[in-house]
């Protein structure tokens, strides 16, 4: 198992880590984790900046990633939007809300493309690549990258249900939890990328089944590793938990 | 690489998307559509107020309590758009007040809540045995009809299954236009003759003043909750203020209309057929003119407003356990989500349901009228004295910062509200024991009371042992899903579930 996958195809194995390979998540939840995650990986690298709640576009060169390159065109196209003489930036809340929803665009169609009714349409083409669809395509498939995910068919009462995506693998989409459970066992430090990945799972309530295994105490340890976050991270995920929060609330 | 949109589209995709997801008036008026449940009110609590109270002016109760209600939403409304924070009345208590009032304020609102969802077990209970056995030949104890309906709402609270909100809206305006239809027609019915006694101001400065109060507040449960939807309202401003007067007003209206022509059919037995008959009473007076079909078609709205009125306010305790969970006013487990569900804060729920149930079946007491109607009842009051706080609350808040608020927004009218609610509060519960059908300092005379003067104490020391062990926690009391105290992770705490808290 590739263990440098990006964060948010990490999230999205380990919320689809269940025997039929459907969301732990509700879709809601799953496009808050994918939203934070894909932010996550673009403040990462330094393609935007987050400060008191605002996003600011930094001009960096332009990422090779097709997703990460899809949300920064948008956030660009965005950006030329806002009101000359308001802030700079954008909220971050409704950046995560707008790519947790449904459509294109959003977190989940970026990463697994757009199923359309019975057919199976990857993303929109941009040049000669596809853009979309990141855990299909991989970039370019290949053998050396072979899809995490792949379309299936919900089975239904009234006869043939809705499409999804599932793990390609289902064994592979437990080992980015598996990674952090053991570690913490060991009693080892988690990285930045698995401490952001589990914070994502508590924040979306994915814990309950990626850290079950964890005893209390290695909880506890992990609660103490989590203040060593970078700072600008755990903002994030604070406001992720701010959205969250609000969509219970709501419904 | 380069995109393949060569022009800047003109309107951002986000603010337009963003706005698709909000609700408008329409929206918020049916969210809180169930948890009003007009045909309870009018076939369930009118016709079990007239058997127990005997009180006649129960339409003017309702109109005054309507009219209260419409001054006190001018400053409530102008707070709520200040302080967009789902758990209201406590919100608002927490930065006008104080915080520790604020956190009893928050119990006393979670008790009251349970009332009206539990007295739903016993009306559904009491009226749906007698309908199991017309239907299937099989006699069955109130208590297996509310078991079964618990079941519904545990399953749907465990597994997240949210009734589709088009279900809830049919059900609603089925069950309006079902209460419009019926009145009418026993209006059009021969010999019939309005009766002016129901309307008689008198009746306000009657002895039994304040039950009619208190059974207005039981009619009105729910309508506080318009401003809870502040946050994810398309235009706020408008569209709040719009669903929670036009709401007040459209059901208010509905409600006086109803009950008047109920007293007014009735006639002289009027007392005597609401004892017996019950919530047949408002169906067998319309069936004279449209037949026996009203009668079981109105049973069947009836249940099925019970269930969507059971499934509202199972929620609404859900989520405003999970807010108060977020902030650790009550424990952190309550504030997390499974699978981005509050699962804890509702099996809670769904625990106490399963224990008055048992409590009342085994105890053998009657659930009509010592469940629902002292349930509804109780949670009427707990209403009118959240209203009272929060009125208080307005007042206090502009007091501090008039901000750009009009004089009659932020002082005048929660004025008046205040001091009229505070003498409705006084006759209230020097009427209790009229409008609960005991003698008084027995029963619910005194348990409705307590229960909330505990709660209300309990919550005032907790808040206090907050600030004193978890200052962190105490500071973010009522500041919702941006408070510190709700923050996720580390910068300054510790992250415990779907929530932060720095």
């Amino acid at each position: 198992m590739d263990t440098s996958l990006p964060l948010a195809d990490e999230f999205w194995l380990s919320a689809h880590n269940r025997p039929d390979g459907y969301s732990l998540l509700k879709d809601r939840a799953l496009g808050i984790g994918l939203g934070t995650a894909l932010l996550a990986e673009l403040l990462w690298v330094d393609h935007i900046r987050l400060s008191d709640g605002l996003l600011f576009l930094t001009g960096a060169p332009w990422p090779a990633d097709d997703a990460l390159f899809e949300l920064l065109v948008l956030m660009y196209e965005e950006e030329q939007l806002l009101p000359r003489h308001g802030p700079a930036g954008q909220k971050v809340i409704d950046w995560i809300s707008f790519l947790a929803g449904d459509g294109p665009d959003r977190a989940r169609s970026l990463l697994e493309g757009t199923l359309q009714g019975g057919r199976y349409a990857p993303g929109r083409e941009i040049g000669s690549s596809y853009a979309g669809g990141r855990i299909i395509h991989r970039g370019r498939l290949s053998r050396r990258n072979p899809p995490l995910a792949i379309p299936h068919q919900r089975r239904s009462l009234l006869g043939r249900g809705a499409w999804v995506h599932v793990p390609a693998h289902i064994n592979d989409a437990g080992w980015p939890s598996a990674r952090i459970t053991t570690t913490l066992q060991r009693g080892e430090p988690l990285d930045a990328h698995h401490l952001t990945l589990a914070a994502l799972y508590i924040v979306t309530g994915l814990d309950r089944d990626t850290l079950n295994p964890l005893t209390s105490g290695e909880r506890a340890m992990l609660q103490d590793q989590l203040i060593y976050l970078p700072a600008v991270l755990g903002e994030l995920i604070d406001h992720a938990g701010s959205v969250m929060s609000k969509q219970v609330m709501t419904g | 690489m380069q995109s393949t949109s060569s022009t800047i589209p003109r309107e951002s995709r986000l603010s337009t998307a963003l706005a698709e997801d909000r609700i408008g008036a329409f929206g918020i008026g049916l969210s809180i559509g169930s948890s009003v449940a007009p045909l309870t009110v009018v076939a369930g609590v009118v016709t079990t107020a007239l058997a127990v109270t005997r009180e006649p002016g129960i339409s003017i109760g309702i109109l005054a309590v309507g009219v209260l209600l419409l001054v006190f939403a001018v400053g409530y409304l102008a707070m709520a758009r200040r302080i967009t924070n789902a758990g209201a009345f406590y919100a608002y208590v927490a930065q006008s007040i104080g915080k520790p009032l604020a956190v009893g304020v928050a119990w006393v609102a979670l008790l009251t809540y349970n009332a009206f969802q539990l007295a739903s077990y016993g009306g559904i209970g009491a009226i749906g045995a007698p309908l199991f056995s017309d239907w299937f030949g099989t006699s069955v104890p109130w208590w297996t009809i509310a078991l079964i309906c618990w079941l519904i709402v545990a399953g749907l609270g465990i597994f997240d299954i949210g009734v589709s909100e088009k279900v809830l809206a049919v059900l609603v305006i089925a069950e309006t236009v079902l209460v419009l239809l019926y009145s009418i027609a026993i209006v059009t019915t021969p010999g019939f003759h309005f009766s002016a006694t129901p309307l008689a101001i008198d009746n306000l400065w009657g002895p039994g003043a304040g039950v009619l109060v208190a059974i207005g507040f039981t009619a009105f449960a729910g309508l506080e909750q318009a401003a809870a939807y502040a946050e994810e309202a398309r235009d706020a401003r408008r569209n709040v203020s719009r669903a929670t007067y036009a709401t007040i007003s459209i059901v208010g209206l509905i409600y006086v209309f109803a009950a008047t022509v109920i007293y007014s059919a009735a006639g002289n037995q009027v007392y005597d057929r609401a004892g017996a008959e019950g919530p047949d009473l408002f169906f067998n007076l319309a069936a004279g003119q449209l037949g026996s079909w009203s009668v079981h078609a109105g049973h069947v709205l009836f249940l099925t407003s019970l269930l969507a009125a059971m499934i509202a306010f199972h929620n609404l305790i859900s989520r405003y356990t999970f807010s108060l969970g977020r902030e650790g006013v009550l424990a952190r487990m309550f504030g997390r989500t499974v699978g981005g569900a509050p699962r804890n804060a509702s099996l809670a729920q769904t625990a106490v349901g399963i224990v008055v149930i048992a409590v009342y079946a085994w105890s053998g007491w009657d659930p009509l009228v010592k469940l629902f109607f002292w349930g509804g009842s109780a949670g009427g009051i707990g209403v009118l004295l959240l209203v009272t706080v929060t009125s208080i609350a307005v007042i206090a808040y502009f007091a501090r910062d008039p901000q750009d608020e009009t004089l009659w927004r932020r002082a005048v009218a929660p004025t008046i509200a205040t001091v009229v609610l505070l003498v409705v509060v006084y006759l209230t519960f020097r009427n209790s024991p009229t409008l609960f059908g005991v003698e008084p300092w027995t029963g619910p005379v005194v348990a409705v009371p307590a229960a909330y003067a505990i709660a209300l104490v309990l919550g005032i020391c907790w808040a206090l042992v907050l600030r004193s062990i978890r200052p962190e926690v105490y500071d973010g009391i009522g500041l919702g899903a941006d408070s510190a105290a709700a923050s996720a992770t580390g910068s300054g705490g510790r992250m415990e579930g779907a929530g932060t808290h720095r």
